[in-house]
């Protein structure tokens, strides 16, 4: 024995190991003393795989949902007799190890999709609101994607919504494509714009779909400062939210009311 | 919206993701954001002013012990062979208990499956989840090497029951 630093190995150290936690040297350090310690290499790799499992089912990116200002603004009525808007991937990811029972959860994720889609005429403008408020607030990342790609852009959003898609040229109004990202609306994916102008103010484009093709027409709403004019076209909802005062915002919302 | 408010939107999502971690369902995850969300906000002059998103998901690991306490369904781990007659009796009543990992993650006691998913899902390091949940070091790395153990016998538990399906 050398060197009893160096060689023996603890078990935080092995959690560390599992977590990526140690420095490259010890890493290499306990990767060679596990050659020779088959049972700590078996807890190794059980702990791996547990690990890779569990972020499959719960580690998705997180992002900005639709009741997300409701439950700050304390005007949440999800409590107990919530619709269940949001039944997201993280319940789903869970299947990864069962393959069964499958049939129950996508029964209950039905059933929760109808009381929704009564609601886009509200969902839209409250949407719209959170994804600008979290989102045209972000300094280094407001979007995805940014307006150097825009081809890319509104291509790849354009395919997951599910519509062709362009971004509306909003220049005339002082406001440049800043990009855009997906987003979660009801249920499917999104997609959000957001274009600022040289004073910094920035404004977003929300896309959603619109599976029960409700008809709303041009609205407006205004809530905490944060205005947002809405509408319903077909199988689409969009939104558009900022904060510039609402005439600023009409300019805008009707350049992309009359693209779309 | 307060500048408050605001940041309480901004780590919105990441609080959700970490209940949806501790929790059995969305629904139940949403709820316990709820409560932290209020009790951030009666708590708010208690902040210091720095890092909102720890002192958040502090209050939200307290607040999910509580909510198992009080519903006296704080999971203990059981020995393995008590799991494997548990299981099955559960495995008929509730279907979504075919999902071995969230079997075996409910069996996981609160302070377990808390630092694991501190850990594993939103990758704070040892030293942080120490200090968020005001324990010792060596805390963390005994439920963090129980949460792991437990968790590795409670899905070879369900392993058995889904063999006798």
């Amino acid at each position: 024995m050398t060197n009893r630093r160096e060689n023996e190995i603890t078990e935080a150290e092995l959690h560390a190991y599992v977590d990526g936690a140690l420095t490259p040297a010890r890493h290499a350090a306990v990767e060679a003393w596990l050659e020779t310690h088959p049972q700590a290499a078996k807890d190794v790799a059980e702990w791996q795989a547990q690990n890779e499992a569990i972020r499959a089912a719960f580690g998705e990116t997180p992002v900005a949902e639709a009741d997300d200002l409701a439950m700050v603004s304390g005007l949440s009525n999800r409590r107990k007799k919530r619709p269940g808007r949001l039944a997201m991937a993280a319940g789903f990811a869970l299947f990864f190890l069962a393959g069964g029972g499958t049939g129950a959860l996508v029964t209950a994720s039905l059933d929760r999709g109808e009381s929704r889609q009564t609601q886009i005429a509200q969902m839209l403008p409250e949407a719209s609101k959170t994804n600008y408020l979290v989102y045209a607030s972000e300094v280094r990342h407001p979007v995805e994607v940014g307006a150097d790609e825009e081809e890319h852009l509104v291509n790849w959003l354009g395919e997951r919504v599910g519509r062709k898609l362009s971004a509306p040229d909003l220049t005339a109004k002082g406001f440049q494509l800043v990009g855009g990202r997906l987003v979660p609306f009801a249920e499917k994916p999104g997609a959000m714009l957001m274009y600022e102008n040289d004073d910094g103010d920035r404004v977003t484009v929300l896309i959603g779909n619109n599976p029960a093709q409700e008809g709303t027409d041009f609205r407006f709403d205004e809530t905490d400062g944060v205005s947002t004019f809405y509408w319903t076209d077909g199988s689409f909802g969009y939104a558009m939210s900022g904060a510039v005062g609402r005439e600023t915002l009409l300019g805008l919302a009707h350049i992309v009311y009359v693209q779309y | 919206m307060s500048g408050f408010e605001r940041e309480v939107l901004s780590v919105l999502p990441r609080l959700k993701r970490y209940a949806r971690a501790l929790t059995r369902d969305v629904s139940d995850a949403d709820d316990l954001v709820q409560d932290c969300v209020e009790k951030a906000f009666a708590r708010r002059a208690s902040w210091r002013g720095d890092n909102l998103q720890g002192w958040m998901m502090t209050i939200l690991t307290n607040l999910n012990r509580n909510r198992l306490r009080s519903r006296g369904r704080q999971p203990a781990f059981v020995a393995y062979d008590e799991a494997e007659d548990l299981a099955s009796g559960e495995a008929e009543r509730d279907p979504l208990q075919l999902d071995r990992l969230t079997a075996a993650l409910e069996r996981l006691d609160a302070d377990q499956r808390a630092v694991l998913m501190l850990v594993v899902i939103e990758g704070y390091r040892y030293a942080e989840v120490a200090e968020m949940l005001d324990i010792p070091p060596g805390t963390v790395m005994s439920r963090l090497s129980r949460a792991r153990r437990n968790l590795a016998s409670a899905l070879q538990a369900c392993n058995v029951v889904e063999l006798r399906r």
